[in-house]
């Protein structure tokens, strides 16, 4: 089956600004894909592409095989959910959500029975007759989720739809999301820059920096894997060691830690790298393993340092470890480990990376 | 301490408008109002009875018995003045919508016109005020008259042949009140459009709307306040315009202004001439009262 949305190295600038650098995406039926990239890294740009909010400056955006070049936005089969949730003012709940469905020239039976059946998926019966300013920013919200799912697109576009909501309703309502996604099997491209609403609700991600992807995968990929610093560094706690590299074979490759010469890793790297090539070594918190010294020298594989700090996160719990070099690592460690070891500050150690734990970055 | 003083000026900022009112609306209104229930006489002023405060309490008694309803009688008796009301308003009325039909488009485009430019559209909106309202209007004759400037031109490029006779008519009052009232209605206009969220009709576009449907069921709607404020604005001063009908209209133009001038000046009947202008006073602020309270029984609508 060919996918929904083929995005074909598309630009888009503003002036000298490329917000859209030569982008490539595929999204497929019924996927749900969250874009992901800092403030300002062109993903609201992107995303109106999509809807036919601008027109690319190159390269071609096809949803279900037609080039949309001259496709108006109210003919797109995609539908969009604005970050200002933008509900018409001086209509109803119910009209603002009737209103894509007047608009396709559904019957007033039908369109009545669509509304009913919107409302009560997003759990908002009962609020049909009030308007838009009576309505608190989480009901608002559901009421645009509503309105852009009610002419039953093939593509939900959401842009940043959670921000303005509380933390707590924030994460009820990641997980409606997802429900609902699942009930309709629509597919739902959402724009975050918030790494953990991103991991907690996509099935793939495209992580983006400064207008071009910087790399998709699903969350396990770009969390255990990540193509690039950037990635690495945007996505979850890391530890980053400067590293230089040693040799390059058949995708398995080894580099030697700045400050300690002794100590050389061999991982997996995607990318071809040249020996004497400055790299980085990328190790995520929970597998950094700790262990008490015992008065003998570290093992092989392991560095000496002392506890500088502690903190308790209520399920893991974080140690950072000052090593010989001065460099600070951030260990994570599940609660029962934690208590365990009983580590408090100034307690000497040996840090280690657990089994599968390192990633030689690329670039 | 300064929580005293604080409240004084507090206290001020909500009597001080009361004062200016007062002052500057209730006084005259008052004048008005009481000029209006005397009767004209041959004097220095023109009616009786004057209230002297020096003359004390008891004359001040006998004055107000004075008062009667006689200039009103004599509004209601004369038809005139009921075909002069009837002729302002439709004529107010006319100019209302035809000002609006003229002011939408443009304060569509000055909404819709790059940030940086509006301010300068504002002020370009604004600008015919720089000039006296008498002399635009004296412009207007040039331009209308027989061997004016429009049948001139018109003449010229041989679209006709007979010059078109539009001053002096009702036609000339009516572009006289759009041209000189345009700014007032702009203004509300371009405010309501320019604060308008361009994410709804984009919204209403993405749900299916064409470009003519996000305009009569989102832009249209949401520029209400602005239409009714710029529709006051220029209907309540036009009903009442005397200069532009006296200036461009003709001698059969009927307009309530230039009855009551004449009433004033020609016919030295105070009393007539106040009388009318309170009878239009109210045909011009019950509408609105009455249309103010239906508006504030709704349960809170809009934004
Ligand atoms: N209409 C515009 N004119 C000029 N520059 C623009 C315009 N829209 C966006 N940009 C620029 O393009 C870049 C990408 O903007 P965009 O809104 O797509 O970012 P974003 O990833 O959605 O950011 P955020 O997370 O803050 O919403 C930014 O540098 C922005 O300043
Ligand atoms: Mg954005």
């Amino acid at each position: 089956m060919p996918p929904l949305v083929e995005i074909q190295e598309v630009t888009r600038r503003f002036g000298a600004l490329a917000a859209v650098d030569n982008v490539s995406l595929e999204i497929a039926e019924g996927e749900f894909l969250a874009l992901l990239g800092p403030s300002g890294c062109g993903k609201t740009t992107l995303m109106r592409l999509i809807a036919g909010f601008g027109a690319a400056d190159s390269g071609r955006i096809l949803i279900g095989g037609r080039d949309m070049a001259d496709v108006p936005p109210y003919e797109r089969p995609v539908n969009m959910m604005f970050q200002s949730h933008a509900l018409f003012p001086h209509m109803s709940v119910e009209s603002n959500i009737a209103f894509g469905l007047a608009r396709a020239g559904m019957s007033k039976g039908d369109m009545g029975r669509r509304v009913a059946e919107m409302l009560r998926l997003v759990q908002m019966e009962g609020f049909g007759a009030r308007r838009p300013h009576q309505l608190s920013g989480g009901q608002s919200q559901r009421v645009a989720l509503a309105r852009a799912l009610a002419r039953r697109p093939r593509l939900l576009l959401l842009d940043e739809p959670l921000a303005a909501l509380d933390r707590k309703l924030r994460e009820e309502t990641q997980f409606e999301l997802k429900a609902v996604q699942r009930e309709l099997g629509t597919a739902f491209m959402l724009v975050t820059h918030d790494q953990g609403e991103a991991m907690a609700m996509a099935g793939r991600i495209a992580v983006m920096r400064a207008g071009a992807i910087a790399q998709t995968g699903s969350p396990r990929e770009i969390y255990e894997s990540p193509a690039s610093r950037f990635v690495a560094e945007f996505v979850g706690g890391i530890n980053l060691f400067e590293a230089v590299v040693v040799s390059f074979a058949g995708g398995i490759a080894s580099a030697r830690l700045d400050g300690a010469s002794d100590f050389v890793f061999t991982a997996r790297c995607s990318s071809p790298l040249a020996a004497g090539q400055k790299t980085a070594l990328a190790v995520r918190p929970e597998s950094i393993v700790i262990t008490r010294t015992g008065g003998a020298p570290p093992a092989p594989g392991a560095l000496r340092g002392e506890v500088v700090d502690t903190a308790f996160l209520g399920g893991i719990f974080h140690a950072r470890v000052k090593l010989a070099s001065g460099f600070v690592v951030l260990s994570a460690l599940s609660g029962p480990a934690a208590a365990e070891l009983g580590l408090t500050r100034g307690d000497s150690v040996d840090a280690s990376i657990g089994p599968g734990g390192g990633r030689i970055l690329a670039s | 301490m300064s929580a005293g003083r604080g409240s004084l000026v507090e206290r001020a900022a909500i009597v001080l408008p009361f004062v200016w009112l007062a002052v500057f609306f209730a006084a005259p209104f008052l004048i008005v109002v009481k000029i209006s229930l005397s009767q004209a006489a041959l004097a220095q002023p023109p009616y009786a009875p004057v209230f002297e405060l020096s003359e004390g309490l008891g004359a001040l008694r006998a004055g107000l018995r004075e008062l009667s309803f006689s200039a009103y009688a004599a509004l209601a008796e004369d038809a005139l003045y009921l075909r002069a009301y009837l002729s302002s308003l439709w004529i107010a009325g006319l100019a209302t919508a035809l000002t609006l039909c003229a002011a939408y488009p443009l304060a569509f485009a000055m909404a819709r016109a790059p940030a940086h430019w509006q301010p300068h559209l504002v002020m370009l909106a604004i600008a015919p005020f720089w000039t006296s309202f008498l002399i635009r209007v004296y412009a207007w004759i040039a331009i209308l008259r027989d061997e004016g400037l429009l049948n001139r031109a018109l003449a010229g490029i041989g679209f006709i042949t007979e010059p078109l006779h539009i001053f002096a008519t009702d036609t000339a009052v009516l572009i006289g009140i759009v041209y000189s009232y345009l700014p007032f209605m702009v203004l509300p206009l371009y405010s309501a459009l320019a604060r308008q969220d361009p994410a709804l009709t984009e919204a209403a576009a993405d749900l299916g709307a064409k470009p003519l449907a996000c305009f009569w069921r989102i832009t249209f709607p949401l520029s209400r306040p602005g239409i009714l404020a710029g529709s006051l604005l220029v209907f309540i001063p036009a009903a009442g315009e005397f200069v532009i009908p006296d200036l461009l209209g003709g001698s059969d133009t009927l307009m309530i202004g230039k009855v009551l001038w004449s009433e004033f000046f020609d016919n030295r009947d105070w009393p007539a001439a106040c009388a009318a202008a309170i009878v239009l006073l109210a045909l011009l602020l019950i509408p609105l009262a009455l249309w103010e309270r239906t508006r504030s029984a709704e349960p809170v609508g809009g934004r």
